[in-house]
């Protein structure tokens, strides 16, 4: 059972990790499993879950095999009988020393707190933050403002910028929740058309636009010329080489759903229907052909082509 | 290889009229009357050819108004310096065009 609730840490390592690192830290898990077997998070999730992401959080930050079992320990001081002497006898002070810690860090000592120390805690509020629809608007409106206050620019000191960055979107979401109105979603339904990667980005900016607009009409108008622009927009960014890839993948899964259904049509042997499926292909060609067009050097070699003739006539 | 349309240079315009300040996408549909979906992609077209840079908006000014957080846009160094000859190329145009003769009083 162990393994299978490790699986995302050991996926998630970037430190080199012995196998004498991964029984240790099997080990912790194993006890942080036993010692918090039938407490509950809010969400209805068994404990361990909470702590094995924090743990996932952590290895991918290259921490070691022995903040990882610090990782998966953080709670047992506080939530469980588990004493300081058992957890420095049974896995060393190595991390027994950052647990006792991280349970005693208060706000002022924060800034002076050792590096490993802070990266656990931090580590802890982003899964906090990932699952904080479960607890009380109060409390998520205080835990979103200390996190912007203080715990984001310590991410940033400590050059942790993707958990930052991800705090800080966290909490901005939560303090400024998204108006469901037809308006929003008619524009984040058309931006699946926007690469992967950046639709995030793109969605919040137009979020935050939309919620400073005053009349319903002019929501439905910045809306309007949104959906109106995006398939331009995906154009654009996707003849950008950093999204070539996905688009690529895209391309691909377009291309495969074309041919599934075009054999599909065949097999059901109507005409109307291979017709119908032929027709559809070739739309859906002439739009992948503008949608994916990676270079504009086949529009400037036409244009030369053209002048080349202007020019001999 | 940038597409100069005429609401780029419109866009380009207002940015290099005071090339320190950062502007972002409704302020600049506002000032323009342009719509959303032509600023937006002229925005990204930019910052793809390296004239703007965006970032987000600092947390201080935005918190205290409640509101999230702008994505704000500004010119960067190289960026002002082709904006403005493409601007001053725009020009030359303009001025071509006031000085050709009209069609008023031809017989």
């Amino acid at each position: 059972m162990t393994d299978n609730l490790l699986a995302p840490v050991l996926a998630a390592a970037t430190a080199a990790w012995d196998t004498d690192d991964v029984r240790r830290i099997a080990h912790a898990c194993r006890v942080a499993e036993r010692l918090h077997r039938g407490q509950l998070r809010r969400s209805g999730d068994p404990e361990i879950s909470h702590l094995v992401e924090v743990a996932t959080i952590v290895a991918g930050q290259g921490a070691s095999a022995d903040i990882v079992c610090a990782a998966l320990l953080h709670d047992v001081l506080e939530d469980t009988q588990y004493t300081i002497e058992e957890l420095r006898d049974e896995f060393g002070p190595a991390v027994a020393g950052p647990v006792q810690a991280l349970t005693r860090l208060t706000e002022a000592e924060v800034p002076t707190a050792d590096r490993e120390v802070l990266l656990l805690k931090l580590a802890d509020r982003l899964h906090n933050m990932r699952t904080i629809a479960f607890v009380a608007p109060d409390t998520q409106r205080t835990k979103s403002t200390e996190t912007l206050r203080t715990l984001v620019p310590l991410a940033r000191r400590l050059g942790l910028t993707g958990v930052g960055e991800e705090l800080t979107e966290l909490a901005n979401r939560t303090l400024h929740g998204e108006r469901r109105t037809l308006s929003s979603a008619v524009v984040r339904g058309s931006a699946v058309l926007l690469p992967r990667s950046v639709r995030a980005r793109w969605l919040a900016e137009w979020a935050a636009e939309l919620a400073t607009l005053p009349t319903r009409r002019a929501t439905a108008r910045f809306a309007a010329g949104l959906v109106i622009g995006m398939p331009r927009l995906a154009w654009i960014l996707r003849s950008s080489p950093t999204s070539r890839r996905s688009t690529a993948r895209l391309g691909r899964r377009l291309a495969s759903t074309v041919v599934g259904g075009v054999w599909v049509a065949a097999t059901v042997d109507s005409t109307l229907a291979l017709a119908a499926a032929a027709a559809i292909a070739g739309c859906i060609a002439l739009a992948a052909a503008v949608l994916f067009t990676t270079s504009d050097e086949p529009a400037r070699r036409l244009r030369e082509l053209i002048e080349s003739w202007r020019n001999q006539r | 290889m940038l597409r100069m349309t005429l609401q780029t240079r419109l866009v380009l315009s207002v940015l290099l009229d005071d090339p320190r300040r950062e502007r972002y996408g409704l302020e600049l549909c506002e000032l323009l009357g342009l719509a959303s979906g032509t600023i937006y992609p002229i925005l990204s077209r930019l910052e793809q050819a390296g004239w703007l840079l965006s970032s987000w908006e600092d947390p201080t000014v935005h918190e205290e108004s409640g509101r999230p957080r702008r994505r704000l846009y500004r010119l960067t160094d190289d960026g002002a310096v082709q904006a403005g000859r493409s601007l001053e190329r725009t020009r030359k145009q303009l001025r071509l065009l006031r000085s050709a003769p009209s069609w008023e009083g031809r017989a």
